[in-house]
Order: structure tokens, then sequence, then C-alpha cells
């Protein structure tokens, strides 16, 4: 700072100084304007003074008239109502003359008032009063007053000096607004030449401002920017000589210009040591934000794994949970399209799709083959693969219409090292995927795949255990599983109304593998073949017995009625027969002795009873045969075991046709190798090559030949009936062994039979475990084949 | 000589079979007592032992079988040969005749000849069952 220098004028005192004066110059303005006013307030004042007296004077004049007019109305009327403005009037004349007097103040005027206020005096009382007071007396008289002169002349008189008055004050009054006018102009030539020096006085100041103030203040301002702008050289020019304040303060400022110039230099050096350090902690600062940055990433990132984990564990359902994987992968690496594929008992384990987000699911392959795009490799490899394309090249069907896929990640989700889905995800914006990316859905994948494996698992025993459920369900048997205790874990529809029967007959806790018996339900009456089972599965600890019931109620009851059946058509058709064919044996022998002397009648009869016997016999072996379906389709048909000679069976079958073959026209021959025993029923094994042999001998015709063979082949007996008939079509073939089935040919050529003797034959043959079969060419002969096991497995009842 | 005539004692409850085995029987010499139920035929054993019972299998108020077995538990009549008559000829018909202890089966209709032939044959075999005096 520079010491102060003592100068006579400050610029303080400067400003005092020229502030004085500009007041001094105001108030005179001011003072000039103020009296200027007042004097025009003046004139005006005694302007509106003559004004009210003018007035007031004519209220006076009107008062007058108004006496008069009231009396002369009330001359000519005589009617008291035309007194009221007179009696008024006269009211208020004292009070308008005192009001006159006080606002008259002109000498001139006031000396005419009192000679008129003294000829309103006598005109009222003298003349108005007297007309009133005569008009009383004498209406005539009073009307002849007021018509004559003296009342006109004295009102005309008063009328005169009102108008003297008044031009009197109006005269006062123009003299008095002329002097108002001339004070008004005044004061306007003392405004303008106030506020034209005014004007000049405050322009002449504030140029002296600027110059002694202004400038200098410019100066230093000028310095301080410069300085503020880096240029510490700069300092304010003419300093040393300025005077005043502005002089000090200039001054003043280039000592701080000097200082701050100094302490720039040993800032400068300063500042190389602070930019090292800065730039070592900007460092610092960069890996401490890009460390917290990677702390809320892994922050953030543990969270929605957590979440998404937590999501996953909670979900059992298949759907939902595939979709939510699906999806919370996409969300966490922003994907906007994806394919979720799981492996599927239902399409032989192949991966199918098992959900999709933002594609069409139709537009894809249902199946993905392993090895089959990128999504197939990432099967293959267990490996996540990528893969980029150029813009517009992958277009895929979403739902929101057409999409280009820009990168495509497909991660394969394992189980036990084993791939069971591939989880496929497509990206539209142009961001590849990075590391991280690939990591994190490999993370959200293996999260996935226990949960997703499980649920997989849980489908598909929910699908076996409604497969098993429905099919236990539509079984006609009822079937029950029993713990060890007995009590049923699992029972079929059926089984569910015989559950009080297993708790009244328990199951009996077998040792063996199988057992099957009956039993039977004492209340219905109902007869159950029941099996039983032990079931023993340690891995899925399940023990227990399994048990099959099956209502053989109306099987046994239709078997015990054909047995009755049986018995009975046995007895009653057989009982007469007895009768019948006896007695013809005993008239046949008596018949035949007496034919053989000779005699033609006798001859005859004998033939006749011959034709009775064949026929007796013919229906004697239809009700056997009839039986003996009715047994085998009872299923009781028995056999009488012993060796059997097959031999021996066929030479008397042949033998025992031959008669009937000899009638036909038929030669019957019989070709028979060595054939070892045969277990089985002599009779019934006969039976069934009579029955074969009769029928070819039928339909061969006369001259033909039908051929007995009986052979080894291998370890079966065979018996061979071949004939030379008219063969039998195929469609008839397949129909051949059904019971009174007979053929159109058969019919038609009227060949006797029932259709019952093949069948007969087959259910003897399978009674011991063989076969027969039949080969026939149209009309080319037929020829029927028995087979019989020559070492029987079982002793079997048909 | 005192020719000693065997007694057979039918029952069979149809009347033209039993006329029929009954002259068959005698034609072949044999004395008949023809009856027409199981009771009847117990009476008639009662009253003289059979040298030969031939026996119908169905018949009313007691059938062949259990006359069978009523006369096996007979002292007199346990050793007297039994023939069934029987109508039914399936295996568990026979086993049954056998299990109620008679020595042949003849099935109907039966031929006369073979009937006669059959008796006379029980009879053969036990030359020393002859009917009581």
């Amino acid at each position: 700072m520079s010491t102060p220098e003592r100068h006579p004028r400050t610029l303080t005192q400067q400003l005092t100084i020229a502030g004085l004066v500009f007041g001094l110059l105001e108030v005179l303005v001011f003072a000039l304007l103020i009296g200027a006013v007042r004097s025009a307030d003046h004139a005006n004042q005694r302007t509106n003074g003559v004004l009210a007296a003018v007035q007031s004077v004519s209220d006076l004049e009107k008062s007058v008239i108004d006496a008069e007019t009231g009396m002369r109305g009330y001359v000519i009327t005589g009617r008291d109502q035309f007194l009221q403005p007179t009696n008024a009037a006269r009211a208020a004349i004292p009070g308008q003359e005192r009001l006159v007097r006080r606002q008259v103040r002109s000498p001139d005027e006031q000396a005419l008032l009192d000679p008129l206020f003294g000829d309103i005096d006598s005109y009222l009382t003298q003349w108005v009063d007297h007309a009133v007071t005569l008009r009383r007396q004498s209406t005539t008289r009073a009307a002849n007053l007021i018509e004559g002169e003296e009342g006109k002349r004295r009102v005309d008189d008063m009328r005169a000096q009102f108008s003297a008055i008044r031009t009197g004050l109006r005269s006062d009054a123009a003299e008095s607004r002329a002097a108002a006018h001339a004070s008004v102009q005044r004061a306007v030539v003392a405004a303008v030449a106030g506020l034209v020096i005014s004007a000049l006085l405050y322009t002449l100041y504030n140029v002296y401002i600027g110059r002694s103030i202004v400038v200098p203040v410019r100066r230093v301002a000028i310095a301080a920017r410069r300085i503020a702008g880096g240029d510490r050289a700069a300092r304010v020019r003419g300093a040393g000589a300025a005077r005043g304040e502005l002089g000090a303060m200039a001054r003043s400022f280039n000592e701080m210009a000097d200082a701050l110039e100094d302490r720039d230099h040993e800032l400068e050096a300063q500042r190389g040591e602070v930019e090292s350090y800065t730039e070592e902690l900007e460092a610092q600062r960069g890996e401490l934000e890009r460390t917290i940055a990677a702390l809320d990433a892994e922050k953030t990132r543990v969270q929605m794994t957590s979440a998404f984990g937590e999501a996953v564990a909670a979900e059992a359902g298949f759907a939902p949970l595939a979709h939510l994987i699906l999806n919370g992968v996409a969300d966490a690496v922003g994907c906007e399209a994806g394919v979720l594929y799981v492996r599927d008992a239902r399409r032989g384990g192949d991966l199918a799709i098992a959900t999709v987000r933002g594609v069409d699911a139709a537009s894809l392959p249902e199946i993905l083959m392993p090895g089959d795009g990128l999504a197939g490799r990432s099967a293959v490899e267990l490996r996540p693969v990528m893969g980029s394309h150029p813009p517009e090249a992958m277009r895929l069907r979403t739902l929101a219409g057409p999409a280009a896929v820009a990168h495509e990640m497909h991660v394969p989700l394992l189980q036990a090292g084993e791939v069971f889905g591939v989880l496929s995800l497509g990206r539209l914006s142009d961001t590849p995927f990075g590391q991280s990316d690939v990591v994190l859905v490999s993370h959200l994948a293996d999260q996935s795949g226990v949960a997703l494996s499980k649920a997989v698992v849980l489908r598909e025993l929910r699908r076996r255990d409604t497969i098993t459920r429905a099919v236990l369900d539509a079984a006609p048997n009822a079937i029950a599983l029993l713990d060890n205790a007995g009590h049923p874990v699992v029972a079929n529809e059926p089984m569910r109304e015989l559950l009080p029967l297993l708790r009244e007959q328990p199951v009996p806790d077998i040792d063996q593998e199988v057992v099957r018996d009956e039993m039977q339900d004492q209340a219905s009456g109902r007869i159950f073949t029941r099996y039983v089972a032990r079931v023993q599965e340690a891995e899925v600890a399940l023990y227990g017995r399994i048990v099959v019931l099956s209502d053989v109620t109306a099987r046994r009851e239709a078997e015990r009625m054909k047995d009755e059946f049986s018995a009975l058509v046995s007895h009653e058709l057989r009982t007469p027969l007895t009768s019948i064919i006896g007695y013809l044996e005993l008239l046949r022998s008596d018949a035949d002795a007496e034919a053989d002397g000779g005699d033609p009648a006798a001859r005859q009869r004998a033939q006749f009873l011959a034709v009775v016997d064949r026929n007796a016999r013919r229906l004697l072996r239809l009700v056997g045969d009839l039986l003996f379906v009715a047994q085998v389709e009872a299923g009781s048909l028995s056999l009488d075991e012993g060796d059997v000679d097959l031999d021996a069976v066929a030479r008397e079958s042949v033998e025992a046709a031959a008669p009937r073959a000899r009638d036909g026209g038929v030669e019957l021959t019989l070709e028979s190798e060595p054939v070892p025993l045969v277990r089985g029923d002599r009779d019934r094994l006969a039976q069934a090559l009579d029955n074969l042999v009769s029928n070819a001998i039928k339909f061969t015709p006369d001259g033909g030949r039908v051929t007995v063979r009986l052979m080894r082949e291998d370890d079966r007996a065979v018996l061979e009936v071949q004939d030379a008939g008219i063969g039998i079509s195929q469609a008839d073939l397949e129909q051949l062994f059904q019971r009174f089935f007979r053929t159109q040919r058969a019919t038609s050529a009227a060949i006797p039979g029932v259709g019952l003797g093949l069948t007969i034959a087959q259910a003897i043959v399978r009674g011991h475990e063989g076969h027969i079969s039949v080969q026939s060419m149209d009309g080319q002969g037929t020829t029927f084949r028995i087979e019989l096991p020559l070492h029987r497995t079982a002793q079997v009842t048909a | 000589m005192n020719v000693i005539v065997p007694l057979v004692l039918l029952a069979e409850d149809d009347e033209d079979v039993r006329a029929l085995a009954e002259l068959v029987l005698r034609r072949e010499g044999f004395e008949v007592r023809a009856v027409s139920d199981g009771e009847a035929a117990l009476a008639a054993a009662a009253e003289r032992t059979p040298a030969v019972a031939v026996l119908d299998v169905s018949m009313p108020r007691m059938d062949g079988l259990e006359t069978a077995r009523r006369l096996r538990e007979r002292a007199e009549t346990r050793t007297v040969p039994i023939m069934l008559l029987t109508a039914r000829v399936t295996e568990a018909d026979r086993e049954r005749g056998r299990q109620a202890g008679v020595d042949a089966q003849l099935d109907k209709p039966f031929s006369p000849a073979v009937l006669a032939e059959r008796v006379r044959a029980l009879l053969d075999d036990r030359p020393n069952r002859g009917s009581a005096p």
C-alpha cells in the first residue's frame, strides 16, 4: 500500500461539494415553483368566492320571485296552498341575505346591498302582505291591486339591483381568474428553467465523475482481469501520478500484483512437485473406482444368481421351471431370444423343445439332433458354443415378427457328465457375448441342472404312474399290492370294492413265490380265484404281496349248469335209445334167422330192421358227439390215458370203414410204418381218426381213393388221411374246425353230417398236445394231418 | 342134477329198459328179481341175497351208486358182484362208479347180448358165490 498523500481536495470532498451545489439549486427552483402555485391558488379561491356570491344573490332573487308568484296565485285562486312558496321564501330570505352579505367582499358591491335589502323588506311587508290581507277581504280589490303598476315596478326595480350586483361580482371573478393564470404561467417558467439547469448540472457532474473515478477504476479492472488471465506482469498505468483514493488504490494494486508475481514464481516451483503427487493420486483413484465397480458388479451378480437359485429350487413343475430358467438366464445376459431343449422320454430321450422365449416354437425343429448346428455342437462337445452373424443374416421368426439374431450362445446342461439339455440364447443387438457372459450363463446353467433333471424325472414318474394306474384300472381283475402288514399300498378300481373282503379273509403270508387258490365271499357267495405273489424289491424298499382276484362266480355257475344239462340230455336221450337198440337187436336176431330160411318177406323185414338199427346208432353217435362238444366247451373233457398202439387204431379204423368205402365205390388203403406207443386215450384217438376217415369217404366220389398213413417224423407220430374228393375252398378252410360248420358243397351235395366231426377231432388232438391241420386244392382232394408228440410234457386235460 | 339157477337183482326205473333186461337175462337162464329203485333193491337183497346185482345209476329215491355203497356195507351182500348201467359216460362218472365199489359198468344203450355176456362173466369170476338156498 502507498502512503496517504495530503491533497487540498479529496474525492469525497469533491463529491460532497458537488452534491451541495446541486441541492441548493434544486431548493431554489422548488421555492419559485411553490410561490407561483400558491399565488395561483389564492387567485382561484377568490374567484370561487365571487362565483359562490353570484349564486347566493341569484338564490335570493329567486326567493323574492317565489314570494311574488305565490302571492299572485293566492290572490287569483284564493287557495291557501299557493301561499306555501310565499311563506317558504319569506322564511328563507333573512338567511340568504346574511349569506350574501358575508360572501360579497368587494366594497363596490357591498354598497349596493343595503338599498336592495331595504327594498325587499318593504316589498314583502308592504306589498305582499297587503295583497294577501286584501284578498281575504275582497277578491276584486286584491286582483285590482296586483294588476296595478305598483307591484310590477317594485319587482323590476329589485331585479335591476340584483343584476347590477351580479355584474359587479362577475367582473371581480374575471380579475381573479386573470391573476391565477398569471401565477400559473410564472410557475411553469420557473419549473422549466429549473429542469434545464438541473439537467445541465447533472451532465457536467457525470462528466466530472467519469473523468475522476471511472477511468482510474477501469484501469485497475483491466489490470486485474489481465492478472486473473495469467499475465502477472500487468500493472495499472500512471498510478504514480494519480491522486486521491483512486491513486492509492492503483498503487496498492500494483504492489499486490508485484507480490502476486513473486508468489507465482514460488508456486511454479511447488507445482511440479504437486503435479507428480496428483498424478499418483489420480492413478490410485482410478484403481479404486474400478475395484468398487467390480465389487458392485460382483454383488449384483451374486444377488441375482442366489435369487435365481432360490426361485429354481422352489419350483418343481417341469413347464414352469423350464420357463423360469430360460427367462432368468436370458434376462441376466440381456438376450431377447432363447430356446431350452431338454431330454424327453416321450420322444425316445431326444433333446426336445421344453420352452422358448421370443421365438415362435413352430419355426424350430422339434428335436435337436446332437452335432446339428451350434446348439447340437455344444451338446456333443459339452462346452458353451458361440456364434455371430452379419446383420440380417440370421433371421428368426419371433412372436413379434421377423428379427435378426446378431449373436448366439449355446450352453449344455450337464448331469453327471451327461447332456440332458441345451440352453440356446440369442441377442438381437450387436453386442458380442463376453467372457463374463459365458461364465455367468454356465454358472446359472449349473444351478438349473439339478432342479431341471429332478423335474424331468418327476414328470416321467408322473407319466408312468398315470399309465400304470390307467392300465391297472382297466384290468378286469382286482389287483392290489399289500405291504408286509397286509395293508393295501395300491388297489385298482375293481379291487376297491373288494378291500373289505381282503380284510375279512386276509391274504396268507406266503413263503413260496406264487400261490393260486380260490376263496369265496361268504356274504355275497361270489367265488374268486386268488393269485398271490411275493414282491421283494430291496432297492426301492418294496416288500409285500401282490394279490389278484378274478371273479369266477359266473363261470362256475355256467359250468355247473352245463354239467347238469349234459347229464340230463345224456340220460334222457340214452334211456329211450337203450330200449330201441336193445329190442331191435332181439328182433334182428330173430329176423335174420327167419331170413336164412329163404322167405323173401322175412329177408325184407330183416333189411328194414337193419335200416332202423343203423339210424338208431347214428342217432346215438350224434348224442355222443353233442355231449362231447359240450364237455370240451365246459373244459371238462377227460381222457382215459394209457399206452396207445396207433397202428392198431389205424387198422381198426380202416377195417370199420371198409364196408362204407366199398358201398361208395371208394378204394380205402392203409400205409403204416412202425411208430412207438403214444400216451393217450385210445378210444378218443380212434374217434378222431374215424371222423377223418368217415369224412374222406363221404366226400370222395365213386371210383376215388382214400389213403390212411401212419408215420414217424422226428419226435412226432403222424396220421394222415388223404382223399381225392371235391376239395375245400380257401374261405371254407378257415372255418372248417368250427362246430356245426358245413361247407357249401357238403350241403348242396346232400352229404350227411351235422358239422361236429372235425371239431371233435381237433379237441381230441389238442387234448393230447397234438396238432391237426388240413391242406386242400380245389377239386384235387384234401389231406388231414394229425401230429401227436411221442413224449408228452404233462398230463393235460383239455 | 339139481341145477342152481343164479338170482340176478335188477334195479332199473325205466319200465321198457327193465323189461328188456329182464327178458334177456331170463333167456340167458337167470332168475331175475326186477325192481324200480334203489330202496326196493336193498329190500329185495335183504330178503334174498342175489348172485349178481345190476343197478341203473339214475333212479328215484336212491340212485345206483348209493345202493351199491349200501350193499357193500352189509355183510351178506359185501361180496355180491355189482354192475352199473350208466347213461353218463364221462370219465368222472366212471370214477364215481369205481369209488362206490362196483365190479363192472355198462354204458347205455347196451347190446342185450353184451349184457348177458357181462353178467355171465361176473358170475364166472366168482364160481363159489352161488345164491343162498
